[in-house]
């Protein structure tokens, strides 16, 4: 008997397995790590019903292709991509029934990097140190490959056709920061400039770091070689010894010698994370108290986001699906499932 | 410089002993990891110690980020931290390795930049008890210290092929013992049969920070026997 589950036939380079992450081992040289984007994996959590815990499948700006083993329930959420169930395309953030041989395509990203596929009760795979996210820098968990098949931890159940609204937050282009145990190392030129100039994340990023471009300032260089070694956090903006800025994502190192002259508050993490390569945006001082202002509001609202999951209109049927009902006379419009 | 709490984004401090390692810096952010996580600070996730200051992290629901700032300043305020400690409270490792020839190809280049023999510098490593700073850089991976001072050689000018796990570097009178395969610029003098990271393990990481740690010269032949190949623990009293 097939294993229920969907099997990988193409996965793009740079796709992982992610929950949570695994905190409190930073002290033993591995960082929290977790899904990038903690809000865009947590959609597709309510969207199944699944718990906190439940790994998805992260993609980095390219999905995919899978064929369904059995008849099981998935979800999409995170960064909006091109998702087709037996050929049709279907709008993302929603839950879906595959059929057992169904094809799932996931191709590009409209907008945003990190996609989740999700499966009824998440993923499984052999938790590493009470986590199952792969972990980049530290090379803990699994790194699916072609061939082979994602498992749901739960069977089906009946609760699907759901989906969520568009979050609103990828249309933002400010990214609010606030001020380290390092920033008085640096020169008032070098911090004016941090807020004053226009930024983009180039294509050197993964989840360990982000390279930024600044073509207007080059922050003063070798400040570094006379830094020990300190303990990260994800959201840090380290300037290396070249004067280029660098972002430390989820997978970081745990130490870091570059001295860091800002860090990205809590609630604009994910939003930083989604930023496409080339996309301009600026950085803006704020306070402590407007950002864990801006922390609780995202709570507040990932909290209401299972109200807010709407009934997906009647799917259209494949071709597929077409070999098992009955045809009965009426018409769709293909633009009707638009709703992303 | 003067011990200091301050934020690092909205849910850490960095509680900071100096801006360059000493061993009572070191020894001071150790002892003050130990005092924070005996206080038990409701909303603490981990503390995380680095060479000369100490991460504290914290979950923003459970603890007012200014009210952690306060817990950590009180703490810090309470007490003289950077003071003359001879009270061991580590444990004692004493860890096998093989020093020179293909386990360890840089011997030789780092015996000529210390300027002695290679098995003066096979007996100096191996003689000195060597303190466990702070892991980083891959899971289980210490940073000991510290090595006399004509071992204050920098690091290579270009980072190796990755080094296997169990390998000992050398650089900047500091040790590290790689418990990963990691690509470094550090002079690989000794590899060890020890694992310094086991996953599958309830705990799987040898080292931590605080225990003091010795290494032990055996012979290749050695290395392919069991006995010489584990570690040998004491507890200090």
């Amino acid at each position: 008997m097939l294993p229920k589950g969907l099997k990988i036939l193409d996965l793009a380079p740079g796709a992982t397995i992610q929950d949570g992450g695994r905190p409190g081992y930073q002290r033993y040289g591995v960082t929290t790590g977790g899904a990038m984007d903690l809000p865009g994996l947590v959609e597709g959590q309510i969207l199944l019903d699944n718990d906190r815990n439940a790994a998805a499948l992260e993609f980095a700006g390219l999905g995919g292709r899978f064929v369904s083993h059995s008849r099981l329930a998935i979800a999409t959420s995170g960064a909006a991509m091109v998702l087709k169930l037996g050929g049709q395309t279907q709008p993302w953030r929603c839950s879906h029934i595959i059929e057992a041989g169904q094809v799932v395509e996931i191709g590009q990203c409209r907008w945003g990097v990190y996609g989740y596929l999700h499966l009824q009760g998440g993923i499984e795979c052999t938790p590493v140190l009470g986590s199952r996210s792969t972990h980049i820098m530290a090379r803990l968990g699994w790194t699916p490959q072609c061939g082979e098949v994602l498992e749901p931890i739960s069977d089906l159940s009946t609760d699907s056709g759901l989906c969520l609204p568009t979050p609103e937050y990828f249309e933002e282009r400010l990214i609010r920061i606030l001020p380290g145990p390092q920033t008085p190392l640096f020169s008032e030129d070098d911090i004016s400039a941090l807020i004053n100039s226009a930024f983009s994340i180039s294509w050197s990023r993964n989840r360990i770091g982000a390279r930024l471009n600044c073509t207007e300032h080059i922050f003063a260089a070798g400040m570094g070689k006379s830094l020990v070694s300190a303990p990260t956090i994800a959201g840090d903006i380290q300037i290396s010894a070249d004067g280029q800025a660098t972002v430390l994502m989820a997978d970081c190192q745990p130490m870091g010698g570059y001295p860091r002259i800002a860090t990205i508050i809590s609630a604009d993490f994910h939003k930083f994370v989604q930023l496409q390569a080339g996309e301009e945006f600026c950085f803006a001082w704020t306070t402590l108290n407007k950002a864990l202002t801006a922390h609780s509001e995202l709570r507040e609202a990932m909290a209401r986001l299972p109200k807010r999951r709407g009934q997906l209109p009647a799917r259209q049927p494949s071709l597929s699906d077409l070999m098992h009902h009955t045809l009965i006379s009426g018409a769709v419009k293909g633009d009707d499932f638009e709703v992303d | 410089m003067n011990p200091s709490a301050q934020l690092m984004g909205d849910h850490a401090v960095l509680v900071a002993f100096g801006s360059r390692y000493s061993k009572l810096a070191n020894q001071a952010v150790l002892r003050f990891d130990r005092e924070i996580r005996r206080a038990a600070i409701p909303g603490i996730v981990e503390t995380v110690p680095g060479i000369c200051s100490l991460l504290v992290r914290f979950d923003t629901e459970q603890v007012h980020t200014l009210e952690a700032l306060e817990k950590c300043r009180t703490l810090l305020e309470g007490q003289t931290w950077i003071r003359e400690d001879t009270a061991e409270v580590g444990r004692k490792l004493t860890i096998p390795a093989v020093y020179g020839g293909r386990h360890g190809p840089d011997l030789a280049t780092l015996a000529k930049h210390v300027g002695c023999t290679q098995e003066a510098l096979v007996a100096c490593h191996s003689r000195t008890w060597l303190n466990v700073l702070c892991l980083g850089f891959s899971p289980g991976t210490a940073y000991l210290a510290e090595l006399p001072e004509e071992y204050d050689v920098p690091r290579k000018e270009t980072y190796s092929n990755p080094v296997p796990a169990g390998s000992v570097l050398v650089a900047n009178r500091q040790t590290v013992f790689a418990a990963t395969e990691i690509r470094t610029g550090w002079w690989r003098i000794a590899t060890s049969p020890t694992k310094g990271f086991r996953p599958e393990l309830q705990c799987p990481f040898l080292f931590s920070p605080g225990d003091l740690v010795r290494f032990e010269a055996i012979s290749e032949e050695q290395l392919e026997q069991v006995k010489y190949s584990q570690p040998r623990i004491e507890n200090a009293a």
